[in-house]
């Protein structure tokens, strides 16, 4: 026969019986019964915890995927902004040569000068011995022996060689070049001789008394019938007398830099050139007014203006 | 088809002018533009030495005459200018050559980087000689700097020089192969 412990079987039912009980209580009254405060401390901490590492892998696994496509993002931006400084870098270089062209073709529609736009295809081989340039222009286009070369800033050379379809230009920096000038604030008289591209040229047989002083113009008188009358050479650096002699040694940095020159006028025709500014009052050579609007890359900076009335 | 030991000098010979017609037009046209204008080391000088190592006296004087004909044109300067300097350097080259000779590259560009002031002294000294209006002096720091730079231009036109000789023909001496140092 089966015997009930009765005392087991009522401990079994208190303990069945009194979480059951406690539902009721709690949803009756809407507070936690004090023995499961602990338990509901213990578990908001633990679940803290693991909300907490939860979110720290989420926001690691976002930020890695996040990094991957900042990457990705990173490599297109990139490409794209090395795209765009070489389209900026071309458009500068077009601008340059826009801007550049614009002078030269503004020089040529004021000026009545028959002039032909030539482009510096080389340099002298020997460009330690000799200072010339090759032009991308010759006997085809009416380039000739003797012909002026100059930029719209001042003299550049002149054609000492020309054949079929390229001439050679003296630099008028080089040690055989030699132009008759003025000094265009006296208006003393010399020959500018070539030195070297790094020295410039030198004033030559210019009188002892005659007034030269540093920062002059230095202009073609046209006497040589190779250039036009006034038109500017360079500036006057340096101005030494010895203790006896009859003339003085003028030193002379030339207002174009044949090395960074890309394109050059020939004057074909001497007779007619006319290279002063047409709609000037005063006779100004349209370069001395290019040269005080804007000094350029290819002419060395005056440090004053020299316009002065011709 | 066969071809015959005196042609192949001639073909080696015009292979040696291509290039240098190549290199001078790069150097007068290219070169300014990338590197600027003040050291320009004549390249070409590269090409005497090589000749002057390698080859006969006859045969480099020959090359010589050749190469200042084509050199010339890429210049204003007399030809006369253009050649002398270079058979100075030439017959300078083959003189030391007979008394201290080592057949590799550090060989060809000591030379090379000894050879480039000289011929700028050269070229000075004739001028200043012969020419009314002569070269007025001469830049040291110019002539250290195209020393120096003549010696990894050296080093790339070496193989190349060797090449051609390879297609066309030997070279006189042959000794034992030319290594890097």
């Amino acid at each position: 026969m089966v015997r009930f412990d009765i005392r087991k079987i009522l401990l079994i039912g208190i303990v069945i019986a009194l979480p059951l009980v406690s539902i009721n209580l709690q949803r009756e009254k809407g507070e936690t019964l004090w023995f499961l405060v602990p338990f509901k401390v213990a578990g908001t901490e633990i679940q803290d915890l693991f909300a907490s590492f939860r979110l720290m892998v989420q926001e690691t696994a976002r930020t890695y995927v996040h990094l991957i496509e900042i990457k990705k993002e990173n490599r297109a931006l990139s490409e794209e902004v090395n795209e765009l400084r070489a389209r900026l870098t071309d458009y500068e270089e077009v601008s340059r040569k826009s801007e550049r062209l614009e002078h030269m073709l503004g020089f040529r529609a004021q000026t009545k000068a028959d002039l032909l736009v030539a482009k510096i295809i080389g340099i002298d081989l020997f460009s330690q011995a000799q200072s010339t340039l090759r032009i991308g222009r010759g006997e085809t286009d009416g380039v000739r022996k003797g012909q002026a070369v100059i930029s719209p800033y001042g003299v550049v050379g002149t054609v000492v060689e020309a054949t079929g379809n390229s001439a050679t230009v003296l630099l008028l920096t080089d040690r055989y070049s030699v132009i008759d000038a003025r000094v265009q604030r006296s208006r003393a008289r010399g020959i500018i001789e070539g030195r070297s591209s790094s020295e410039g040229c030198i004033l030559k047989y210019l009188q002892r008394t005659d007034d030269v002083r540093v920062g002059d113009l230095i202009i073609t008188s046209g006497l040589d019938q190779i250039f036009p009358m006034g038109y500017p050479i360079g500036l006057v650096t340096s101005v030494s007398k010895r203790a006896y002699g009859i003339t003085q040694k003028v030193e002379v940095q030339p207002i174009v830099d044949p090395s960074r020159l890309e394109e050059i006028f020939v004057l074909r025709d001497l007779k007619n050139a006319d290279l002063f500014a047409v709609n000037s009052k005063v006779k100004i050579p349209f370069a001395l007014t290019e040269l005080n609007r804007h000094p350029s890359a290819e002419s060395r900076p005056l440090e004053s203006p020299v316009v002065t009335k011709e | 088809m066969s071809v015959k030991p005196s042609q192949k000098k001639i073909l080696s010979l015009v292979g040696h002018l291509i290039i240098q017609w190549l290199l001078a037009g790069m150097q007068s046209a290219l070169w300014p533009s990338v590197l600027g204008t003040p050291t320009i080391p004549l390249i070409a000088l590269t090409s005497i030495v090589y000749f002057s190592i390698y080859r006969s006296a006859v045969r480099s004087t020959v090359y010589i005459y050749c190469l200042s004909f084509l050199l010339a044109s890429f210049s204003w300067l007399p030809w006369g200018l253009v050649a002398g300097p270079l058979l100075i350097v030439s017959f300078t080259t083959q003189f030391l050559r007979r008394r201290l000779f080592w057949n590799r590259l550090n060989y060809f560009l000591l030379i090379c980087s000894l050879a480039m002031p000289f011929y700028v002294l050269s070229l000075w000294g004739i001028s200043t000689l012969i020419e009314v209006n002569g070269i007025e002096r001469v830049s040291l720091l110019r002539m250290i700097l195209e020393s120096v730079l003549i010696l990894p231009l050296g080093v790339a036109l070496y193989p190349l020089y060797r090449f051609v000789d390879e297609l066309f023909d030997q070279p006189e001496i042959n000794e034992s192969e030319v290594t890097l140092w």
